[in-house]
């Protein structure tokens, strides 16, 4: 009874990490791509650094951010993890606490994680778009006298469906794909609020030899990836069709 | 000063708000690989202070001991071993079977097509289960042929979907001239296709090279035995052994960099061999 509960638990979880992922990181990549689509001295460095952090490992990002959250890094000190000592640093005490411990805002904090972790990978590919809008489309939406934010909502946002689409797809199937980080970061934890089911499927199959389940829900993800996938590819590839025309 | 300001236009103002802003996001951005490496030259009691401080004097005593207990060489050249061999089954075998089902088309090569590229969808962690079984029943856990021979599977979609898409592209009569000047299929696939794929080769490592550098599970199941352990287990096995009262992050932070260096490396070489061939074209 305990272990379906447990099973069943992991679904909510999990499809709710799906959810956010593809959400800050669809509105981030989106917003990054669209400040470094300028002609800038800085630009190409910027580039490069948003690139950088995805070189980096999922364990490696689990084990450094482990010490950045942490409240405290040596019992016997007042001393602390890194974002909590800049927050003290601005002066900005009432925010420090221990992210990774609060239920709240644990799955936040890990899905923010792992935009800072491959948000590049996103917005290069929002950029690749953005860069082949022809600028005659810019040029007669000005004369009709749009502004700046006008023009990114229907000229830019309509114009990269096709990226959308891209990332919809890669960001669903890689959320479900995702557990060094978060198996590090939280091992599921605090109680089952960030217990993906890549957890649940290693614990069943590795640690407690329950192998046929740890298939079964294997499986499991297989048919959400498939149906989440598919739904939103004929929903995306109708929305790219009417902005065609 | 009126005049000053009266001259910044609103597109200006905007202009500068989204410069600073993106600056800010950069930093942020690289702050943790930049505070990696500041806290890996800090002695533990410096770092207890302040995590944020920089170190006061570049202290190397953390390297030595990382680099002994991750038993670094062993560990590197097993990764190595590992992602050399699998990129080479990667190029080789999925660029012979993209150059047939590009240039050969047909229902049935479609259909081949079609089946692997399904494999981009599989989430790994459905195949995890019967992988390991798979492994364990040829018995060739702890041999490298193992992992190869995964991660050489698990790739292949990528591999062909990127050499097709190439292959595709490349105009019929060039494969017809070949053929005039009696070049066979294997060579036209050698000396032609081949050469011309080079950027979608330097994709394809590049791409895969960061997956299977940095994956952490599958060697952790299969490589049992330490002299097999690769870079990524051996860092966690270091990193529990760290842990405790008083974790010594100095120890894990120099061993993280450790493991970090080689795939930067590796990234910005292969970045500038691509650009350097594409200067080298456009001239």
């Amino acid at each position: 009874m305990f272990r379906t509960r447990d099973i069943f638990s992991t679904i909510p979880v999990t499809l709710y990490y799906a959810l956010l992922n593809t959400i800050f990181m669809n509105v981030a990549g989106f917003l990054l791509a669209l400040a470094l689509n300028r002609k800038s001295r800085f630009t190409s460095t910027m580039r490069v650094s948003f690139f950088l952090p995805m070189l980096i490992a999922g364990i490696i990002v689990g084990f450094v951010f482990i010490e950045i959250y942490s409240p405290v890094l040596d019992a016997q000190e007042g001393n602390m993890g890194t974002l909590n000592a800049f927050l003290y640093l601005f002066g900005m005490d009432g925010l420090a606490q221990n992210w990774l411990g609060n239920p709240a805002l644990t799955m936040v904090v890990v899905v923010l994680t792992g935009v800072w972790n491959s948000v590049g990978y996103t917005a290069l590919i929002y950029l690749a778009n953005m860069q082949i809008i022809p600028k005659e489309l810019y040029e007669s939406a000005e004369i009709d006298g749009a502004g700046y934010w006008r023009k990114t909502f229907t000229v830019t946002w309509r114009m990269v469906a096709p990226a959308f689409s891209i990332n919809m797809t890669l960001l669903l199937i890689n959320s479900l794909k995702q557990y060094d980080m978060i198996a590090i970061l939280t091992q599921g934890g605090p109680g089952t609020t960030t217990r993906v089911i890549n957890i649940a499927i290693l614990d069943y199959s590795v640690s407690s030899y329950k192998v046929g389940l740890g298939c079964a829900m294997g499986v499991v993800v297989t048919l959400f990836v498939f149906a989440l996938v598919g739904t939103t590819n004929t929903m995306l590839r109708r929305r790219e069709r009417e902005t065609n025309d | 000063m009126i005049r000053a300001r009266r001259r910044l236009s609103p597109a200006a103002v905007r202009g500068g708000i989204v410069t600073f802003l993106l600056m800010l996001l950069t930093a942020m951005e690289l702050y943790p690989i930049f505070s990696i490496v500041s806290n890996s030259f800090k002695r533990l009691p410096d770092f207890f202070r302040s995590p944020i401080e920089l170190p006061r004097r570049l202290y190397f005593g953390n390297y030595i001991v990382a680099f002994d207990k991750l038993h670094y060489f062993r560990s590197l050249l097993n990764t190595s071993i590992i992602l050399v061999f699998s990129m080479l089954v990667l190029i080789v075998a999925g660029s012979m079977a993209a150059f047939i089902i590009a240039r050969r088309p047909g229902k049935w090569s479609h259909l081949v097509y079609l089946f692997f590229v399904f494999g981009i969808v599989l989430p790994t962690f459905t195949m995890l289960v019967p992988q390991i079984k798979l492994i364990g029943d040829l018995g060739l856990k702890n041999n490298y042929i193992s992992l190869i021979l995964l991660y050489g599977a698990m790739g292949m979609p990528m591999s062909l979907f990127l050499y097709t898409g190439f292959f595709g592209s490349i105009p019929r009569e060039l494969e017809e001239a070949a053929k005039m000047d009696g070049s066979g299929l294997f060579q036209t696939y050698f000396r032609i296709f081949m050469p011309l794929a080079a950027a979608t080769t330097t994709t394809l490592v590049m791409l895969q090279s960061i997956g299977i550098w940095n994956d952490f599970v599958l060697p952790d199941l299969i490589m049992t035995q330490p002299e097999y352990k690769t870079l990524m287990p051996a860092l966690n096995g270091f990193y529990g052994r760290m842990l405790g009262q008083g974790t010594r992050w100095d120890y894990i932070y120099a061993a993280i960099v450790l493991c970090i260096l080689p795939m930067i490396f590796i990234f910005f070489f292969g970045q500038q061999i691509s650009n350097t061939r594409r200067s080298r074209r456009s001239d």
